[in-house]
């Protein structure tokens, strides 16, 4: 009798077993998916093309693979082998919370990506989210009563975290030149009553109202992951440029420098080995690609454009937030500046550097297959305008060719 | 009985998530949109097309054989799907492109009986394997759709909430108010949060911010409304 109840049990138990693993399995075939991808030729008026293909990711949202520029020419070379969203870090003044949205806070940018209407989109809805515009530009370049106009091509989401929404777009110009962005809109996150919040935030409700209310001041540290492949993967360098006063000779009769201080010389630094670099003193970097000269002899590349940074590091908890661009070796393993090495999110790479700032380890990368991450920061202090709905604040950087030919790329 | 009774109510939970995956998992491809642009051409990349759907079969029938994970799931537990999703391959550097011609998955499961992240790396194709498995204690999984609709659900079936969203003329109206959410990680380290996973919820209309803030345990399922 005992044998038989223990037998009822056992088989009961492995019934019960079965059907739960049935049932997670049916769940996993069916698990979210928002995954999508496809790939254009996009040719301007201007004779120009770029090709490239984008994805759709869970955590990283819109990532670019492969875009090539062909100049007017018709000379054909990658530029970029992966674009992304590397994370979105969103600390509060008030000391919390920080939001790490495309690792930790949220099921990332492309879980959480919208499904757009078409009157939204003033182009073409490529999949239910994600819309890719052609645009004019306006002038491309004009002098006297010359001009040529320019036209480009952007891939966009918008991604709801939150009471925040992210409109993630990269942009593709006619010229060559290319511009991530990261658009900031919704509703305030962080609202929090009582007059010691003062400090930290900007006040949303009546100045006679009591107990006033705050809008909590925080920090938008957006980081993009660019790896670079101008004419292919290997040989590349980076060129630190900083802008210094010259105190020196001028080449100019009539101007000494050292008086007028007003001559300024470019100081030119090859990276030897992986760098955290800062964007103070007035600085600009260039990833050229060692083999490839162009017409007059000059290596071919592109220029990295920060833009109006408000300039901000993190305390030692949170050592990824220590510069504005990270200058690394390829490694595949290494996509999200923060968290990386999370097997919850980077499955099979639980050795790899745990944040950008780690991955900074004094490999060479003169020569090397290099990747950049560019930090770009916005603090948002709290005004009016953010209530309901917040306007819409843009960020990003501009990476435009360089010496990509001995003369324009439209030419 | 009671192992019968906690069954049930589980099966019907993870049906209501299940459920929700569908609603995620109908995407169009998007060679089915018809691009009007005649200077704008579409051409395939094979190797960035997404898993399908009896790709992410595969993943979860090999993961089944593997010894290892059969172990790991084999059981009356609470597992959730973080995410499923095609694994990049690293590029070979010196021709610029993914260095092998093969299909991966990531996936990672989370185990919330035994606070464990499950990750794998599946390779699939003629000769599937598991070729990864790690279990991690803790919850470093971040949160997958299913988990915050989860939470969604939670939410909406908590009399506090429900009270909430009568005072507002809005319970029972789903399609007239909005919500959003985020994972909740307190400051204060001692509060159940700081070692569950839980969800932020904010309820909205089109034209006010509710004022409702649930904070949904997940861990335990339980619901504070603050």
């Amino acid at each position: 009798m005992i044998a038989i109840s223990l037998r009822l049990v056992t088989e009961t138990r492995s019934l019960i077993q079965a059907a739960t693993l049935a049932l997670i399995l049916f769940m996993a075939t069916i698990a979210p998916s928002a995954a999508q991808s496809a790939c254009n030729t996009i040719s301007f008026a201007a004779g120009t093309q770029w090709t490239l293909c984008w994805e759709l990711r869970l955590r990283e949202g819109l990532v670019i693979h492969r875009a090539d520029y062909r100049d007017k020419a018709g000379v054909s070379r990658r530029v970029l082998y992966r674009g992304s969203i590397a994370e979105v870090h969103v600390p509060y003044h008030s000391g919390s919370p920080r939001f790490l949205d495309v690792t930790s806070s949220t099921s990332g940018l492309g879980s959480n990506a919208l499904d757009l209407d078409p009157s939204e989109c003033h182009g073409v809805l490529v999949s239910r989210k994600v819309c890719r515009e052609m645009h004019d530009r306006g002038y491309a370049w004009k002098f006297s009563s010359f001009f040529q106009r320019g036209e480009e091509v952007t891939y966009w989401i918008s991604s709801q975290l939150g009471q925040y929404n992210y409109i993630i777009s990269w942009t593709f110009r006619d010229d060559g030149s290319i511009r991530p962005e990261a658009g900031l809109t919704g509703r305030l996150q962080v609202v929090k009553g009582g007059p010691a919040y003062a400090p930290f935030g900007g006040r949303v409700n009546p100045e006679s109202a009591s107990p006033p209310t705050f809008g909590i001041n925080h920090m938008h540290n957006i980081y993009w992951r660019l790896d670079l492949d101008i004419a292919g993967a290997s040989n590349d360098a980076v060129n630190r440029i900083t802008q210094a006063v010259h105190t020196g000779t001028s080449p100019d009769a009539g101007v000494n420098c050292a008086i007028v201080r007003t001559c300024h010389i470019n100081l030119h630094t090859v990276l030897a080995v992986e760098s955290i670099e800062r964007l103070v003193p007035f600085k600009t970097w260039h990833q050229i690609d060692k083999g490839t000269l162009n017409a007059d002899g000059r290596s071919i590349g592109y220029e990295i454009i920060p833009e109006g940074n408000q300039l901000w590091t993190g305390p030692s908890s949170e050592p990824w937030a220590a510069g504005e661009l990270y200058v690394t070796s390829y490694n595949g393993c290494e996509l999200f500046a923060v968290n990386n090495n999370n097997p919850g999110l980077n499955p099979g790479c639980g050795s790899a550097a745990p944040h950008v700032q780690a991955m900074v380890n004094a490999q060479p990368i003169n020569g090397a297959d290099v990747v950049l991450w560019y930090n770009a920061h916005f603090l948002h202090h709290i005004r009016d305008e953010d209530q309901l709905n917040m306007l819409a604040h843009h960020m990003g950087l501009e990476l435009h060719p360089r010496n990509w030919r001995h003369i324009n790329t439209l030419q | 009985m009671v192992q019968s009774l906690r069954m049930r109510f589980r099966m019907r939970d993870s049906l209501a998530t299940v459920l929700a995956a569908l609603a995620l998992a109908a995407e169009p491809v998007a060679s089915q949109v018809r691009d009007e642009t005649p200077r704008i051409k579409e051409y395939v990349d094979d190797t960035l097309q997404p898993l399908t759907a009896a790709e992410i079969q595969q993943a979860t029938a090999v993961l089944q054989r593997d010894d290892r994970a059969h172990a790991l799931l084999v059981s009356d537990q609470r597992v959730r799907t973080v995410f499923i999703e095609r694994r990049e391959d690293d590029k070979d550097v010196d021709t610029g492109q993914p260095r092998a011609d093969r299909r991966r998955a990531d996936v990672v499961l989370y185990n919330y009986d035994t606070d464990e992240t499950i990750s794998a790396v599946v390779t699939l194709g003629p000769g599937p394997r598991v070729e990864h498995l790690a279990v991690t204690p803790g919850q470093p999984a971040a949160l997958g759709s299913q988990e915050v609709e989860e939470a969604r659900q939670l939410a909406l079936a908590d009399p506090t909430v429900q009270a909430g969203l009568r005072a507002a003329g809005l319970l029972g109206r789903e399609s007239e108010f909005i919500i959003t959410g985020l994972r909740f990680q307190p400051a204060v380290l001692d509060e159940p949060c700081s070692t569950h996973r839980c969800v932020v919820l904010f309820f909205n209309t089109r034209d006010s911010v509710l004022g409702i803030e649930p904070i949904v345990d997940l861990t335990t399922r339980e619901v504070q409304v603050r």
